[in-house]
């Protein structure tokens, strides 16, 4: 079977969707392809026992670009963000520190365990809100080339340190530290309580494979704080539905404007010609030609496997051989017959409707960490749990519950060796055990569970190692240098073939900017207007 | 100790380190009245030496030089007072409990013998990079950093033109450095690199004196300031001077002499004299009181700041700011006076003149890391060891050695406490070293240790840092020690520092001294 279209996308996750809309409305007749039989990548949920929906990879939103929510419509095909209203973190003791969305609120539980702590906090928030202004609008525009000499890349460096000039010397200075410190370091700065350091972390290592003394980790802070849910910069929220309900509100988007996504269509080779790409081969043996590829998998993934070699520099090849993608995290998803009780916490505080944590000192943290860089998952685990059907009835019959537990730290490999069952039940049990210390009742509650190592990950939706940001967070892969120098605005050495995932600037996380990015890239090579897209500023 | 009235000078320095005395000369020779002040009997600072026993002479803390910096050398004519350097390149060995050492000679190993020829071309190509960023990193380090006075165009024009000279040097080099600068030296060498004895060294090079591990991201930063020290046009070079780093020393002192500068020794200061929001003087422990207008302290910031200021004097947000500094050590140091020259397997007596270095991988590093980010004690230690006496046979008895050692890894706070930890640590050193040399631990004569709290102790620094505060990439350049202070000024009017808690930072090169002397000279003219 053949046919021709003016664009395909390999793999429907949010960042091929997004891009896919993009396209698609600029009047190009779009192709997705998707090798499971459903869509989403690790923006799904799934029904894996009856009547209960996982968000079994991804399990919170809040860095969606609202500019794309609007561009695309996508409240129009469903998609509903709710806020979260709180969180906690419980301590070894018995105690438990909440955080609750009302910012007094929050203070005041700080101040139960540290009066000068809870005063830092509004330092503490006007400085990363700060660093979170200066660094939100460099996500919706293509890093510029700076080896280049190209007028587009001249003036886009120009404009950014026109942008970093606005900032007073002491902001400057402060930024420039922000970016290479250590989340321990820097909270060290502000707090001196551990319980409230280590709440504070917990957006510094999620997805990454540091620990939160390594520098660097302020940064990753930032990429988690970035987001916004109704405005409201650094919140979180569900999806409602499941994170699936993203996915599917940009296929309904992307349908409605006439694409087509054909699932249970593993692409596994592109095809070159003269090093310009025209199409892709499929496990199925079908071929659909186009002169525009755009890859949502990974860059390894991408120019490792679906590439052939002979096509590509060797250069390039050792290159993206040394982009460092490290699988950090698992996933433990649990589907429960009542709501776990948690004894420290009174009943129905909103502070268990958001992210639940284990892990009271930073310390802790790192030792899991430790663990992990010796090889193995980590026997005292950071969990960022998450029950969210205490705020989304719709993901499961009333009186039951989904609960998410991402699992850091989780490496790709044990000691060097494959996961075993036996290895994958321990690392469940590790997590369970986790629990129980704090919900005693808490495992005759569950009815199903499923264990989601790297491997899982890797092998279900196609992320290498199952990084969840397809690529470290390290400065020497962010910008212009994600993933690779010189190769950093989605373009590859192929003419013609793009990739638009999140290896891409401005990186991981369900945010769907890369695909916005590498669309205009791209609408920019076919010489066709972009004016769908709006820029950051508008909607700002 | 000669007496002296109270009198008034232009300037006063606190400090008779390598950097205060550096300084002082500066000041001397354009022509003001210079007060040099320091609170222990001789010169020096940190890089004194000492006698561990009788006959043997050691320094007490660094025992190589590798950044003196050339201008230092010029401005303070060293070489004509008393420096001299006769064995340039002093070569490193990476210890292998296998005897399969690793040799790195020349300058940073620009000949390594003990890897395969694979690894020997990709490490000449990564050294020939890493010399080069180095190099690029060089021009910022002797000069002063970009401050709040001169942030504008023509400030960041340095960087413009750093920038465009490396992008002249081709595309590759030029995307290479902005995606290595804030790497971890572990990635960097898995990529190229497959010896592990030679990942081991450069690793420890890198993390030496700094509280990072080689996967721990911006380590890389550790090695490209070392591989930016230079002697006499040899890059990333370690050399002994002769008659040992006292030699060293007195060269700078004669020089100070020379200069005409006043020093007085066995005067600690204990506060600063401030009158109308400005400095006036300094006040003595030993309750003498000197006037001057200019006060330039070599000690400590923390301890300028929060002990001779005080913290009522500053405002709240620069205080918040310095508190922010983080300088507990992290290093020991460990000397030994031996009965007899050590034999150590699968090394010749030629080349225990060396520097030989005890990290045998990466993970090795790593894992000897890890127990300081928890206060706690590596099992099996990273040490760095040379025996001076090999450089200069006058620094101990005939036939006898002396061992100089740098523990890495051993954290200012211990949560069993120095006291209980000191002979277990000294122990594992030793036992590791006995593993290597059967036999050296018989021969030992005498023994010194220093730990970071025994290093604030003995040498008034607060914290025991060898670099004063941590020389990492978010306290360097304009950011060390903060922003604030980043062109060797202070809030106090007339007060000014220097030393390794300012631009550029660690070891013995004296930089700091001259650019702030450079600055207070300008703000005088003006």
């Amino acid at each position: 079977m053949t046919q021709k279209f003016d664009a395909i996308i390999i793999g429907a996750g949010h960042n091929g969707l997004v891009s896919a809309c993009y396209l698609q409305k600029a009047g190009l007749n779009v192709l997705v392809l998707e090798k499971n039989d459903w869509i989403g990548g690790a923006a799904v949920s799934r029904e894996l026992t009856p009547n209960i929906l996982y968000s079994n990879c991804s399990y919170v939103c809040s860095l969606f670009r609202p500019e794309i929510m609007r561009d695309l419509e996508l409240p129009k095909h469903g998609l509903q963000i709710i806020g979260i209203e709180g969180g906690t973190v419980f301590t070894k003791n018995g105690d438990y520190l909440a955080s609750y969305r009302n910012y007094h609120s929050k203070r005041r539980e700080m101040a139960r365990f540290s009066n000068k702590d809870s005063e830092a906090y509004e330092r503490y928030s006007r400085d990363v809100t700060r660093q979170c202004r200066f660094i939100q609008p460099l996500l919706m525009r293509t890093a510029p080339d700076p080896a280049s000499f190209k007028l587009k890349d001249i003036s886009e460096i120009f404009y950014l340190i026109k942008k970093f000039n606005e900032l007073t010397p002491n902001q400057m200075a402060e930024t420039i530290r922000f970016w290479t410190m250590s989340i321990s370091d820097y909270l060290d700065e502000y707090f001196e309580n551990d319980v409230i350091k280590a709440s504070l972390a917990v957006s510094g290592i999620i997805g990454t494979a540091l620990g939160p003394m390594s520098p660097g980790t302020a940064y990753v802070l930032l990429h988690h704080y970035m987001g916004e849910v109704d405005g409201s910069i650094g919140s979180w929220g569900y999806a409602r539905g499941g994170m699936g309900a993203i996915t599917q509100a940009l296929s309904s988007s992307f349908k409605s404007l006439g694409g087509t996504i054909i699932t249970e269509s593993e692409v596994t080779n592109v095809l070159v010609n003269n090093n310009s790409a025209k199409g892709v081969a499929l496990k199925n043996g079908n071929e659909y030609y186009s002169s525009t590829i755009i890859s949502n998998a990974d860059v390894k993934r991408t120019f490792l496997k679906l590439v052939n070699e002979k096509n590509l520099p060797k250069k390039f090849i050792n290159k993206v051989k040394n982009f460092k993608i490290r699988g950090s995290s698992g996933k433990v998803n649990i589907g429960l017959d009542s709501m776990p009780e948690f004894p420290a916490v009174p009943k129905g505080d909103p502070c268990l409707k958001g992210d639940i944590h284990f892990t009271d000192s930073i310390e802790r943290m790192e030792r899991a960490y430790d663990d992990w860089k010796n090889g193995t998952w980590s026997k005292d685990p950071f969990l960022d749990m998450m029950i969210p059907t205490t705020t989304d009835p719709t993901m499961a019959p009333p009186g039951k519950h989904f609960m998410s537990c991402f699992v850091q730290y989780c490496p790709p490999k044990v000691y060097g060796n494959d996961w075993t069952e036996a290895n994958k039940e321990a690392f469940g049990e590790t997590v369970v055990k986790q629990i129980e210390e704090y919900s005693p009742s808490f495992r005759e509650k569950i009815i199903h569970m499923e264990i989601r190592t790297p491997k899982e990950l890797e092998n279900e939706v196609g992320l290498t190692e199952g990084n969840i940001f397809q690529g470290e967070l390290t400065f020497d892969q962010l910008l212009f240098n994600r993933p690779i120098p010189g190769y950093a605005q989605y373009r590859s050495p192929v003419s013609g073939l793009y990739i638009c995932g999140s290896s891409t600037h401005p990186g991981g996380g369900v945010m769907g900017a890369p695909g916005r990015n590498a669309a205009i890239e791209i609408l920019r090579d076919l010489k066709k207007p972009t004016k769908h897209a709006r820029s950051a500023y508008e909607v700002i | 100790m000669q007496e002296v009235p109270m009198k008034s000078y232009d300037v006063i320095i606190v400090g008779a380190g390598h950097n205060g005395m550096a300084a002082a000369v500066k000041l001397s020779k354009s022509g003001r009245k210079v007060l040099l002040l320091e609170s222990s009997s001789k010169p020096g600072g940190m890089a004194v030496s000492n006698e561990i026993f009788k006959g043997y002479n050691t320094a007490t803390l660094p025992h190589l030089i590798n950044h003196l910096s050339s201008k230092v050398i010029k401005e303070l004519d060293l070489f004509d007072h008393g420096l001299e350097i006769k064995n340039k390149i002093i070569p490193s060995i990476s210890i292998d409990q296998n005897h399969n050492h690793v040799f790195l000679n020349g300058e940073y190993g620009s000949n390594v013998e003990g890897i395969n020829s694979e690894d020997n071309h990709s490490w000449l190509k990564l050294r020939k990079r890493l010399f080069n960023q180095a190099n690029l990193l060089k021009r910022f380090i002797s000069n002063t950093p970009i401050n709040q006075e001169n942030i504008s165009f023509l400030g960041k024009l340095k960087f413009i033109k750093a920038g465009l000279d490396l992008r002249l040097q081709g595309k590759e080099e030029f995307q290479e450095f902005f995606r290595m600068i804030l790497m971890c030296v572990a990635d960097v060498l898995e990529e190229e690199i497959e010896s592990d004895l030679l990942s081991g060294i450069v690793s420890f090079d890198s993390t030496l004196g700094i509280r990072l591990g080689p996967r721990s991201p911006t380590s890389l930063m550790g090695l490209l300031y070392r591989f930016s020290g230079e002697f006499n046009g040899q890059q990333g070079v370690q050399i002994f001077p002769v008659g040992g780093m006292e030699q060293l020393i007195k060269s700078f002192y004669a020089s100070v002499e020379s200069s005409g500068v006043t020093t007085l020794f066995s005067q600690t200061v204990k506060n600063f004299i401030i009158k109308d929001g400005k400095i006036d003087g300094v006040i003595t422990k030993e309750g003498n009181e000197y006037k001057s207008r200019i006060v330039l302290s070599s000690v400590s910031p923390i301890l300028t700041f929060l002990e001779l200021i005080g913290t009522k004097r500053l405002d709240t947000g620069f205080i918040r700011e310095l508190k922010s500094l983080r300088y507990h050590g992290n290093v020991s140091k460990l000397n030994l006076a031996l009965d007899r020259i050590p034999v150590f397997e699968g090394l010749d007596e030629n080349q225990l003149s060396s520097r030989i270095v005890y990290a045998p991988s990466i993970e090795h590093v790593e894992k000897n890391f890890n127990p300081s980010k928890y206060q706690e004690l590596p099992t099996d230690p990273n040490f760095e060891l040379v025996f001076p006496n090999r450089f200069d046979q006058s620094l101990a008895p005939n036939g006898a050695a002396i061992a100089s050692i740098i523990i890495q890894n051993t954290p200012y706070n211990l949560k069993n406490g120095w006291e209980k930890s000191r002979e277990k640590l000294q122990n594992d050193v030793l036992s590791r070293l006995e593993s290597f040399s059967p036999g050296i631990k018989k021969s030992i004569l005498a023994s010194q240790f220093l730990s970071p709290q025994d290093i604030e102790n003995s040498f008034n620094v607060p914290g025991g840092h060898w670099h004063h505060s941590e020389l990492q990439i978010d306290r360097m350049y304009s950011l060390r020690p903060v922003f604030k202070c980043s062109n060797y000024k202070t809030p106090l009017s007339g007060l000014y520092i220097c030393g390794s808690g300012t631009h550029p930072g660690g070891g013995i090169n004296g930089n700091s001294g001259i650019n702030a002397a450079k600055q207070i000279i300008k703000d005088i003219n003006n």
